[in-house]
């Protein structure tokens, strides 16, 4: 049996985080949650995710702290980050990428299958 | 007898110049005494209209302080002096860069990089500006606006300059709190907002739940609604962003030709899902006997925001039109570029004609009622016409349709 796809979520409102929960383990993902910048980045190094989705506004940490942490990593800094949020400030989608994360989806404008979509994108 | 005769000669001689001395001496007086009165009248008139001027600067409730062309203090007020907590003895003499360091809202400290006193001097013309502060003496930011203004003598000589500064901390605090909330509401709204969308997606998907053809009705109803409620959350943002003057604009030259078609191709599903057709007609543009290939249209504008305008207008066309065609279409004048968007639509009574680009400004009918809105589109769309320079008017028939013509800047 193939090994389901590991995608580390990083949300800290519950039912966002539960709704993409849903939908990422009908898709047939095994989905690890975590509710602040400390705690994704803990499971980040403990479970070693194919993906992380990662959203900005967070507590403790923010997104983009978080993100650069994850790139400084020898070994973290392969997994591919897809940066979620519903600020959609021209800048700050430009910091997200040119901090190395993958591509940007703006929270208000997705549908939890968007974002199942853009996750297979870079889990073949 | 003799004797007789030299005191009758005299007598009245004596009494001649006894009087004229006496009138001589009189007048004497009278000048001396006018002129005393005048120079004391005088004195008396300098030492109030000093007295009013010192009154004047030191009661303004704004800070003053002026600099002798050492940039040395001569004049502190007294609220230069509770603003800046130095007294004014002891400010009084002192380099003005000693007591009141400027800094712009970039922490630059502009009495070392541009002084405005420099500024003055050197332009001969007054300086007006709302982005300083300087710490005080009890370690408290204060944040002004100042003006700076060079100091002259009656024979124009150069001999310091004045500044006027008010304390504008409490304004910029309310500035900071409202964008602030303006972001946080707009987080905060959006996430339950998305929440509740991708619930109602997940309920609708039939792979995940099982619901019954009613229960798919009232989904899609609320989804609907869900859906109406973030673009009212979008667009009372962007006309947040735009009455602050926030809204971010990158100008830049592009072409109009290519982004109208853009924008048409990518609404055209939408138009097809009603059964209508939308397209896009830029031929007025091509010369006579010339084959219409699709010119090149260069405006100077920001291309996101052009296209904002172009989604919100074509998107109310489709709105509003229950069969037929939409037709944009271009053309080009010396000085800008007329965008037309034109439907067979329910068209617009005339008496809201004068009022629709007005904010919340809604045109009731039960047509528009059914279809739904926030009011706030088209004034959005009139603000961004506005910013880059350029106009919108329309023209309409009820019944028959309307059409929409705002202008872009040509590059030059």
């Amino acid at each position: 049996m193939k090994t389901k796809k590991k995608i580390l979520l990083v949300e800290d409102d519950q039912p966002l985080q539960k709704l993409y929960r849903i939908a990422l383990e009908k898709a047939d993902f095994k989905v690890i949650a975590a509710s602040d910048g400390h705690e994704g980045l803990e499971k980040a190094n403990q479970e070693k995710p194919d993906l992380i989705l990662l959203d900005l506004m967070l507590p403790k940490i923010g997104g983009l702290k978080v993100l650069s942490l994850l790139k400084e990593d020898q070994i973290l800094k392969e997994v591919p980050v897809i940066v979620f949020s519903a600020l959609s400030q021209k800048e700050i989608i430009l910091d997200s990428l040119a901090l190395g994360a993958k591509s940007f989806l703006c929270k208000s404008d997705i549908l939890p299958s968007d974002i199942i979509k853009e996750a297979k994108k870079y889990l073949k | 007898m003799m004797n007789n005769l030299i005191q009758s000669f005299f007598q009245p001689l004596f009494v001649i110049i006894f009087f004229t001395i006496a009138l001589i001496l009189f007048l004497i007086a009278i000048w001396q005494f006018r002129r005393n009165f005048k120079e004391k009248a005088t004195l008396e008139r300098l030492v109030t209209k000093r007295d009013i001027e010192a009154a004047l600067v030191s009661g303004v409730a704004d800070g003053v302080f002026a600099v002798d062309t050492q940039k040395r203090i001569i004049i502190f007020n007294k609220a230069a002096e509770e603003m800046s907590s130095w007294a004014t003895q002891d400010a009084l003499g002192l380099r003005y860069d000693s007591i009141l360091k400027f800094k712009d809202d970039q922490d630059c400290d502009i009495y070392k990089t541009d002084d405005p006193f420099d500024y003055v001097w050197k332009n001969k013309k007054n300086l007006i500006r709302s982005d300083l502060y300087f710490i005080n003496q009890n370690k408290q930011k204060i944040q002004v606006s100042a003006s700076f203004a060079p100091l002259n003598d009656a024979e124009g000589k150069l001999i310091g300059a004045v500044c006027v500064f008010r304390d504008i901390t409490k304004e910029k605090e309310v500035e900071r709190l409202r964008s602030e909330f303006v972001s946080t509401a707009s987080h905060e709204l959006r996430t339950p907002i998305t929440a509740l969308e991708g619930y109602i997606s997940l309920i609708s998907d039939p792979n995940i739940c099982q619901t019954d053809e009613k229960a798919q009705e009232f989904l899609k109803k609320a989804h609907h609604t869900i859906i109406e409620m973030s673009h009212l959350m979008s667009n009372l943002l962007s006309v947040t962003k735009i009455e602050e003057g926030k809204l971010p604009v990158q100008r830049k030259i592009f072409d109009l030709t290519e982004l109208t078609k853009t924008a048409v191709s990518e609404l055209e599903v939408l138009a097809k899902n009603k059964g209508l057709t939308l397209t896009f007609n830029p031929s007025k543009l091509a010369f006579p006997g010339q084959k219409a290939l699709t010119p090149i249209l260069n405006v100077n504008a920001d291309p996101d925001q052009i296209r904002e305008i172009l989604n919100n207008l074509i998107g109310n066309a489709v709105k509003f039109t229950k069969e037929g065609r939409i037709t944009v279409s271009l053309d080009k004048k010396p000085d800008f570029a007329i965008v037309l968007i034109e439907d067979t639509g329910v068209g617009i009574p005339p008496e809201d004609i004068a009022h629709i680009f007005e904010k919340f400004y809604r045109v009731d009918t039960s047509y528009t009622r059914e279809v739904g809105g926030t009011g706030l589109g088209l004034y959005i769309v009139r603000s961004i016409v506005e910013l880059f320079g350029g106009k919108i008017w329309l023209e309409s028939t009820p019944g028959k349709g309307s059409k929409f013509y705002f202008t872009v800047p040509l590059a030059k």
